[in-house]
Parts: C-alpha cells; sequence; structure tokens
C-alpha cells in the first residue's frame, strides 16, 4: 500500500487533497505538516522525486536525479523548499475615470518562496518551521509569513499535539488561495481567511486508525482580526475542530473521506463539511462546503465541486466550479460569486510544476475570463 | 547475460539495451513534441479572455441630493461613517469626515477595485481613508500616499465634489 501510494503521490506536486483522496493517504504520510503542505516528509520526497515528463537523467543532472531523499544528519534534519510564481489578472474590470472599460493588468506575482527546516530533537519531539520570504513584497492582511511550531508525537497510534504559530485545521488545505471557500463575496478582494493563515496556538491531532482522523485546537485570533476585522477582534479566542471519516471499498478500489469541521472565533462562527472519492489511476471528486455566520448578521453559504483525472502521473486534468453567496443586513446587502476553473497539472521535469488554468469569475457586477499561469519549483 | 554486461562495461549497448535506449529516446521526442503542440495551442487560449462589467457606462455631471436622515445616508449621521450610492452609474463612499464636512470618492480602490463602501475605514486624525484589502492609503483630495509594493502602478483615488449642510447635501459624479 505504501508503494502504491508512493507510486501515485507522484503526480502530487503539492499538498493537494485530491491526492490524499486518489490513494487513500494522509497528508502527514508525504508532508511534515498533519494537514499538507510544505515540507515533505523522506516519502513525499521520494514519491515526487521521479516524477515528470523527462526526467533530470535524461537531461543530464544525474546528481539531482540519484537524491535519494530531503534528509540530512541521518534522518534528523528534513530540509524543503517551496517557490511559485503565479501569472494572471488580478483585480476587477471596471470603469475608468474617463468611462473606458479597463481589464485588469497582468502580473507576475511571487506568491511563496518558502524555505522550510524541520528538526528531529528526540524521537517524540519535533521542531518545523519555514518563511515565506515573497510576503516582504506583496501579502495579504492576514497572511502568515511564517509558520514554526514543537510538536510532540510518541508514536502513530497516539494522539499528537503541534503547539506555535499553525493553521487551525478547518475544511480541506487546498493550495489555492483564490478558492471561494475562504473568501467573502460580500468583499470580492479581500481573503475572508488569508492564504497562509496561521495563529498562535495548540492542536491536537489522531490519525491512529486508518478510518478516522480528528484535530481540535485552541488559539488566539491575531492574523484573523485583520482579514474578516468585522467578525474577529485580535485577542480573540479561535477554538477548532474537523472530524473525518475514511471509508476504503475494497472490492472496487475506491477511497473516500466524508468529514465535517467547526470554527468558532470572536462572533464568526464557521461550520463545514467535506465529501470526496476517489481511485487510484482513475481520479478523485470532491465537494465541499463552508457556512459562516456573524453576530451581526453576516451570513454566507460556499460550496464547491472538484475533479481531476490523471492522464498520466504528470498531466492531470483538473476542473471545478464554486459558488458562494453572502447577505448582510447591517448594510442591507447581498452578494454572489461563482467560479469556474479548468486546467492541467503539468509536470515536465521532477519538482517542477506548470499550471496553466483558464479561470472564468463571475460577481453581481463583472465578469472576467482568463487564462492563468503558475510556476511551482519545489525541492 | 556476462555477455551484455561485457558490452555495457566497454560502453556498447547490447541488442536489448539498444533498443531500450532507442525506445527512451523516441518517447522523449514524443514528449517534447507533445510539449511543443501545447505551447502552440496557448495564443487559442488568450483569445479567450474576456472582461464585462454590468450595467450602464458611468455617466458624468450627474448630481444626486442626500440627507443624512434617510437611507441609505443615515450613517453619515456620525463622523466617520459610510454610506454608499450610485450617481450617473458610478459607485460612490461617502464619508462623514467632521461635523461639517462630507467627502466622496469613487466606491473602487484604483488598486484592486475592492469596494471601499465595505473594505475602507477613515482615519479622522491622519485624515486618511484606507483600504481594507490591500492596505493602499489615500487622503482626503483622493491622491494615494502608501500603495502595496506587488509592482502596481500607484493611482490615485477619484474624487467627488460635496456640498453639505446638515442634514442634507449634494454629491455631483
Amino acid at each position: 500500500m505504501t508503494a502504491l501510494a508512493c507510486s501515485l503521490a507522484a503526480s502530487s506536486a503539492w499538498a493537494l487533497p485530491r491526492m490524499s483522496l486518489t490513494i487513500g493517504s494522509r497528508c502527514s504520510n508525504c508532508h511534515v505538516n498533519p494537514q499538507g503542505s510544505g515540507l515533505r516528509t523522506d516519502s513525499g520526497f521520494y514519491s515526487t522525486a521521479q516524477n515528470g515528463a523527462i526526467t533530470w537523467e535524461q537531461v543530464g543532472w544525474q546528481k539531482f536525479h540519484d537524491m535519494p531523499d530531503n534528509q540530512l544528519a541521518d534522518g534528523r534534519l528534513t530540509v524543503g523548499f517551496d517557490s511559485r510564481l503565479q501569472m494572471a489578472r488580478l483585480g476587477a474590470p471596471h470603469w475608468s475615470d474617463d468611462g473606458e472599460l479597463v481589464t485588469p493588468d497582468r502580473l507576475v506575482i511571487p506568491m511563496q518562496m518558502a524555505p522550510a527546516l524541520s528538526v528531529k530533537i528526540t524521537d517524540w519531539l519535533s521542531a518545523t518551521g519555514s518563511y515565506n520570504v515573497s510576503t516582504l513584497q506583496h501579502s495579504y492582511l492576514g497572511q502568515s509569513p511564517y509558520d514554526a511550531w514543537l510538536q510532540i508525537k510518541t508514536s502513530q497510534e497516539m494522539p499528537s499535539l503541534r503547539v506555535g504559530m499553525i493553521q487551525p485545521t478547518i475544511g480541506m488545505r487546498h493550495d489555492d488561495h483564490t478558492m471561494l471557500l475562504r473568501r467573502n463575496p460580500l468583499n470580492p478582494g479581500l481573503p475572508m481567511i488569508a492564504p497562509n493563515w496561521n495563529e498562535l496556538g495548540a492542536e491536537v491531532t489522531y490519525e491512529g486508525q486508518h478510518w478516522i482522523s480528528a484535530e481540535a485546537g485552541v488559539f488566539m485570533a491575531n492574523n484573523l482580526a485583520l482579514s474578516d476585522s468585522g467578525a474577529v477582534k485580535k485577542g480573540d479566542l479561535i477554538t477548532s475542530a474537523r472530524l473525518t471519516l475514511w471509508p476504503q471499498l475494497e472490492d472496487y478500489g475506491l477511497n473516500s473521506w466524508i468529514g465535517g469541521s467547526f470554527l468558532k472565533a470572536g462572533d464568526l462562527t464557521l461550520v463545514g463539511s467535506h465529501i470526496g472519492l476517489g481511485k487510484p489511476y482513475w481520479g478523485a471528486l470532491q465537494a465541499e462546503m463552508v457556512m459562516t455566520q456573524t453576530a451581526a448578521n453576516r451570513d454566507m453559504l460556499s460550496w464547491m465541486i472538484h475533479a481531476s483525472h490523471p492522464l498520466k502521473e504528470w498531466f492531470v486534468l483538473e476542473a471545478r466550479y464554486e459558488k458562494s453567496t453572502g447577505s448582510t443586513s447591517v448594510a442591507n446587502s447581498n452578494a454572489e460569486m461563482t467560479s469556474l476553473v479548468a486546467g492541467v497539472q503539468f509536470i515536465p521535469l521532477p519538482n517542477v510544476e506548470l499550471r496553466p488554468e483558464y479561470r472564468v469569475l463571475t460577481t453581481k457586477d463583472w465578469k472576467l475570463a482568463q487564462w492563468a499561469l503558475q510556476l511551482h519549483l519545489w525541492f | 547475460m556476462a555477455k551484455a554486461a561485457d558490452q555495457h562495461d566497454l560502453g556498447v549497448p547490447s541488442g536489448d539495451a539498444r533498443a531500450d535506449v532507442g525506445s527512451d529516446r523516441r518517447e522523449f521526442l514524443c514528449k517534447i513534441g507533445a510539449l511543443a503542440s501545447a505551447g502552440a495551442l496557448a495564443p487559442l487560449v488568450v483569445g479567450c479572455e474576456s472582461a464585462e462589467v454590468f450595467g450602464p457606462e458611468p455617466v458624468a455631471g450627474v448630481k444626486l441630493d442626500f440627507d443624512i436622515t434617510k437611507e441609505p445616508f443615515k450613517p453619515l449621521a456620525d463622523v466617520g461613517g459610510k454610506a454608499k450610492t450610485i450617481v450617473g452609474g458610478t459607485p460612490i463612499v461617502m464619508v462623514r469626515t467632521t461635523a461639517t464636512q462630507v467627502l466622496a470618492f469613487k466606491d473602487e480602490c484604483p488598486h484592486k477595485q475592492c469596494p471601499l463602501s465595505a473594505t475602507g475605514s477613515w482615519d479622522t486624525g491622519k485624515k486618511q481613508l484606507s483600504c481594507g484589502c490591500h492596505g493602499a492609503v489615500f487622503d482626503a483630495t483622493g491622491k494615494a500616499v502608501s500603495w502595496p509594493k506587488d509592482g502596481t502602478t500607484q493611482t490615485n483615488l477619484k474624487a467627488f465634489k460635496v456640498t453639505f449642510a446638515s442634514p442634507t447635501g449634494t454629491v455631483q459624479a
């Protein structure tokens, strides 16, 4: 199963929930962070090291091709790096002061340049952190430039504890920060939950049984008070929890998950659910929903459905549809956004990902159809 | 097998190995060809881009009378309060800056078009309007005094003429 997981995970270049769903494997199998994203474990590194349309060996870089893992000092140190450049039109079409229709310029934005390190201090204690240098140039309100935590993990069967600057676990952690699940249709330009959101706090993770996983955490609001200042104030207590069941229909080779999330912070209450179905070499179908409500009667409902199919391990077709609606009685306004994204995850060389996408985003006031391209390099 | 191994040692591929190398090369070239073909399709995708703004094109010179005792202008009863309206097709955010002054700006931050009526906040001390989306800041005339460092061009916020004698006034788009 591990071999199968690794061979299939090879088509993933990031903490893509679809990969976990396809192979029925936890994010923590391939990432140091149990939520997924960022620094890879030795299994995660190995699973992507040979996957590409062409290999490093074929272009003459044998040393990189033969690199066995991303660990140093007899496995005490795990090192990694993620870099992402996004080329897209950001913003909304609008009338200029001269009455001309203005289409947003296409920009190239460094989204992520994040070296990461994990140190195994003892058999049960580790320290992990990363710093996203690109936030020095561009960041969203509430985006955390770094994450850092101590993890106590005595065995796979027992719950583990993380303490530090970490992201409360809710729903699935997607690598695409433009997804409507974490945006506010009433303020289309402002994420309700910023990309790389982290808060100071502690979280317990349980993955001791193959059919269930659970997380629960307590945090102090700081960054969430920046991205959703209307509902959360600095210093508010954040409580979060997620429960996921992982049914496997072995007769059909199907993996699945179904679960729910809860978060309470200040005046904000968030309830979410996620469900998905995946099969090796076939792909994945997943859906997720997030409902939020504030004491000031701001209600939002966002949902998405996402399908993916690997033509090759290094060439995966992807499409998703999202819808987000919101209303607030205070300003007596309501809003709606829909998003259609179709694209390809293409890995020309191991550790190099190109993701061309066609995106159509529609609000009550405007519509923008564009192609976008993301370059992702990782180690 | 021993013969094949010897040939490898001499740098001469065996028959099977030659077949493998040829197969690898063909596959490699096919992949390169596929990539080139995909690249050639890119301009077609670019041609599918479009942008659309719903609603009529704004008309300049239109005036609107307002009364802060009536909706949607009631928030202007308090200093720091904001109200949004549309004048001549232009979305406008109005801000009560002092007891005797109301300012009006285009309700679109020129950075990423965030609606300032929702994301903007007026600093009465600095007399500045800041956008909550990405942090652009404008003075009372709409001049950009702080701009996100993301490569976009610093652009001023369009301001509109307002006459105000509490509780009524006029804004001109």
